[in-house]
């Protein structure tokens, strides 16, 4: 069944269709939560707590991007979830130095296919990413998640954040902006990384 | 080699993802090959922008498929039983309506005498009502004029009504027992005083029309044809002082909104044993 007509039924209430609507947004919801907010436990729940919103509001989608629809339904999640962090600040269970640095990359999470030199780049990759884009605002994380980890269009992302596409446009400019100077830190860390994007550069 | 400035950094951006209009793209380019600084600044966008996207993915860490219990799922009701639903409200509420003429009713006598009070808030909103109220009224009006000079009277008067109704509820047979109940009761009120008299003889009189006072002395005795028409009204009455209209809007609310809970209750059990057999 194609997409159009699995959101019909599950607007009528049709729990199955919709769950087959959940196994092929699962994985875009949850990320989306786990890079917002750096906590695989609790960019579970704030994914568990975006489906069961988005079933409850189904019928509040009116056509468009669906998958939009869908991120901003994680994307309320997590907001929910950073105020409800900003109000009782909690110790956070990964180990972490004096510069307030995971000292462990989450290795344990990388895809078991690669070679172990490419998994220790993935975990590099990913470790640098996630501290840079936790120096960000809440709202351009959000747009940068959105844009360039989730590959929406600039629509897509103003429909998402209900914000117009000219700040979508100026937030992730400037997300972006930080980002490169953040992640030049790490350029030593990322060494092969870094290397093919300079190749590609020039 | 300048610093773009962020109005470039942002057309920079928006051209990296096809998103400037033809004409600002083409503006763009055409300075892009003669500034350095700023195509230099587009290639660290650029390999940033790329690096983000290799961003690696995690899995799920498990499925996040809703259970029919998760999603609270109701299953859709037939169509009557909003309309029900409705129907019982809407009769419910015209019930109270009923209650709330029948108490400005009495609010609006209650002022003069606490006795008729209970009468009027019985009979004020029910079919009949409206002649029982005028009855009470000129009633009142009697009881101001006449039994101010003595307290006796009013001592007299003012349980008389209230002991009357136990005794209409009764049923069929009310009808005579009410007449001499009355009848007696008048003659116990005339013989107590003089003005006390005249003013029991005034309130059957009133239902006739607000005669004036002078003329009640002369009907010593209760007028019969005044006495009729009030324990007819009374006799319509079923015990617990509701008007066959509040009986009926009652019924209805009762019974609408009993058979709505009843279709949805079957409804949601067949939809129960669906969903079990599907799972």
């Amino acid at each position: 069944m194609d997409e159009p007509a699995l959101i019909r039924s599950a607007q009528r209430g049709d729990l199955e269709a919709f769950n087959r609507l959940v196994l092929a947004y699962q994985e875009a919801l949850y990320n989306t939560a786990l890079r917002i907010l750096n906590d695989a436990d609790l960019a579970a729940d704030a994914t568990q707590e975006a489906f069961l919103s988005a079933f409850r509001g189904l019928n509040g989608y009116r056509g468009g991007s669906f998958r939009a629809w869908l991120l901003r339904t994680v994307t309320n999640a997590c907001y929910d979830e950073l105020r409800r962090r900003k109000r009782h600040p909690t110790t956070p269970l990964t180990p972490r130095d004096d510069d307030d640095e995971e000292v462990e990359a989450p290795r344990w999470l990388a895809d078991p296919n690669l070679s172990p030199e490419a998994q220790l780049e993935q975990a590099e990759l990913e470790h640098a990413i996630q501290h840079c884009l936790d120096g960000l605002p809440a709202d351009f994380r959000a747009v940068v998640v959105l844009a360039d980890i989730q590959g929406l269009d600039y629509a897509e992302v103003a429909a998402a954040l209900r914000k117009p596409i000219g700040t979508i446009k100026s937030r992730l400019a400037r997300a972006r902006l930080r980002l490169r100077e953040c992640l030049q830190a790490f350029r030593e860390l990322l060494p092969a990384a870094f290397r093919l994007e300079e190749e590609r550069g020039l | 080699m300048t610093a773009a400035s962020f109005r470039d950094v942002e057309r920079l951006s928006a051209y990296l993802d096809g998103e400037l209009s033809q004409a600002e793209r083409a503006r763009l380019e055409s300075r892009l090959a003669r500034d350095v600084g700023l195509s230099a600044a587009l290639d660290e966008l650029r390999a940033t922008r790329a690096l983000l996207r290799r961003t690696p993915r995690r899995r799920a860490p498990r499925s996040f498929t809703l259970t029919p219990k998760m999603a609270g799922l109701r299953p859709p009701l037939p169509r009557a039983v909003p309309v029900l639903r409705l129907a019982s409200v809407l009769a419910t509420l015209l019930l109270f309506v009923t209650f709330a003429g029948e108490l400005l009713g009495s609010i609006a006598m209650g002022a003069q005498a606490p006795a008729p009070q209970e009468m009027a808030s019985e009979y004020g909103g029910g079919v009949g009502g409206g002649p029982a109220e005028n009855a009470t009224a000129a009633a009142d009006k009697g009881l101001v004029l006449e039994a101010t000079p003595t307290l006796e009277a009013n001592a007299l008067l003012a349980p008389a009504p209230q002991e009357m109704t136990p005794a209409y509820g009764g049923g069929v047979g009310g009808g005579p027992v009410e007449n001499t109940a009355e009848a007696t009761e008048q003659n116990i009120t005339a013989e107590a005083t003089p003005t006390s008299g005249i003013a029991a003889s005034l309130a059957p009189q009133a239902t006739l029309e607000a005669t004036p006072v002078p003329e009640a002395r002369t009907l010593e005795q209760p007028a019969p044809p005044s006495v009729p028409p009030v324990p007819e009204e009374r006799a319509a009455k079923p015990p617990f002082g509701l008007s066959p209209l509040q009986i009926a809007l009652l019924a209805l609310a009762i019974v609408l909104g009993g058979v709505a809970i009843l279709i949805g209750w079957q409804t949601r059990r067949a939809f129960e044993k669906n969903v079990k057999r599907d799972a």
